[in-house]
């Protein structure tokens, strides 16, 4: 299955990410995200499931057919019109089973293909919400991270990366503090804002105003 | 765009194909557990339609011995037949549980292996350490994801890179320019920025 990642971009609607929006709610259409991956799944059930009620079907049709012809064989110094009707009628069961054995596999492939699709959506969620919120990092934000939804997969990951982002907020708000200090013990001893000293300490006070805005 | 990073010499092999125990058993042995319900179900209802079909069959041959020509190679043809489907079943059900099984670990862990990486470069930045981020291996999931990962750990550590410089340049002039010697309350608040330095190039290092 190449290059068969979790898709984040337009793949699915924006509520799905954090930071404030709108509650995410489970609709039968969100349960597509990666259609190529899910897909693959279906498609590998799909072959399972044909093999394995194939094979079932197969052996029915092995024993049960060739049992059928013995009868038939041995009613073939009757009456032929019997044989016919018997044979006809065991045949016709026979392939009654085959059609069975065809709609356990269509039942087959509709369950699991369902618990593929909800399964790798509780996975695709999670990771959808971890991409969005890397995107929001990335262009320089550090968001609360808010909880995933309930019946969610990969809390142990996710919860790593919540705790990943609030130690990093923690530590802008304590360079806010230590940044803002220092610029106003710098004000009040008077330390003039020109020269090598003034500029630096310029670049410090737009590294913490960034550092403000991006926890905010 | 530089150099992207190496994959790190990491082979895979079946004693870690489990990362994430949970995650894989639970994904992968649900899709056994049913397919082996599903085979012992449909199983049981073949044997007893193949066991039915034989044992009429047998009963005709017997009841019209004159038809055959060997009636009992019919009969023990019919048998061996019947247990040729048994066995059959038995072999296939094995052979799809445990390939179902094996498929699932490692489908799966194609899926584990890049949260497994990804989790651990989380625990690396929480404790303020912004290493390089390996590529991942050829043949893991994610891939998208983990490029969304790469970016937003850049990103991280090009602010730390520029809070260094920042940093270093700040210390530089005041130590030049004497700083400290202005006031007791900017020599601490100036000392506080030297350890958040030292603290921040520990974790580039």
């Amino acid at each position: 299955m190449p290059d068969a990642g979790v898709k984040m971009a337009g793949s699915a609607p924006a509520a799905a990410g954090g930071g404030g929006g709108p509650k995410f709610k489970r609709h039968l259409r969100n349960y597509l995200l990666d259609k190529g991956l899910q897909l693959r799944y279906v498609l590998f059930v799909t072959v399972l499931s044909v093999l394995l009620t194939g094979f079932l079907g197969y052996f029915i049709y092995y024993q049960a057919h060739y049992a059928t012809a013995k009868i038939v064989e041995s009613m073939s110094d009757g009456d032929p019109a019997l044989a016919q009707w018997v044979g006809d009628s065991l045949q016709s069961d026979d392939q009654g089973f085959v059609l069975l054995m065809a709609g356990a596999c269509l039942g087959l492939i509709g369950v699991l293909s369902l618990y593929l699709i909800v399964m790798t959506h509780k996975v695709a969620g999670p990771l959808y919400k971890m991409g969005l919120y890397f995107d929001k990092i990335r262009d320089g934000h550090l968001p609360e991270i808010e909880d995933l939804r309930r019946g969610d997969q990969l809390r142990d990951v996710f919860s790593h990366f919540q705790e990943m982002v609030a130690a990093v907020r923690v530590r802008a708000k304590k360079e806010v503090v230590v940044y803002g200090e220092l610029l106003a013990a710098c004000d009040a001893a008077g330390v003039p804002s020109a020269g090598e000293l003034g500029h630096r300490l310029d670049e410090l006070r737009a590294l913490k105003k960034s550092r403000e805005s991006a926890i905010e | 765009m530089g150099k992207p990073p190496p994959n790190r010499g990491y082979k895979r092999s079946w004693k870690n194909l489990l990362i994430n125990r949970r995650y894989q058993l639970r994904f992968t042995l649900f899709m056994v557990l049913v397919c082996a319900v599903l085979i012992s179900g449909l199983g049981v209802w073949v044997l007893k339609r193949v066991h039915s079909a034989t044992e009429v069959s047998i009963t005709n041959v017997q009841g019209r011995p004159d038809v055959f020509a060997d009636p009992e190679q019919e009969i023990t043809t019919l048998r061996r037949r019947q247990t040729a489907v048994e066995l059959g079943l038995v072999g296939m059900g094995t052979l799809i549980c445990v390939g179902l099984f094996l498929y699932g670990i490692k489908m799966t862990h194609k899926v584990a292996g890049p949260l497994f990486k990804v989790t651990s470069y989380f625990d690396k930045v929480k404790g303020g350490r912004y290493d390089q981020v390996y590529n991942l291996r050829k043949g893991d999931q994610l891939v998208e994801f983990y490029e969304h990962f790469k970016e937003c750990h850049a990103a991280l550590k090009k602010k730390e890179v520029e809070d260094v410089e920042v940093l270093r340049a700040l210390v530089k002039a005041a130590d030049a320019e004497g700083l400290a010697a202005r006031s007791p309350e900017v020599a601490a608040r100036l000392d506080e920025a030297r350890a958040l330095l030292k603290q921040k190039e520990a974790g580039l290092a």
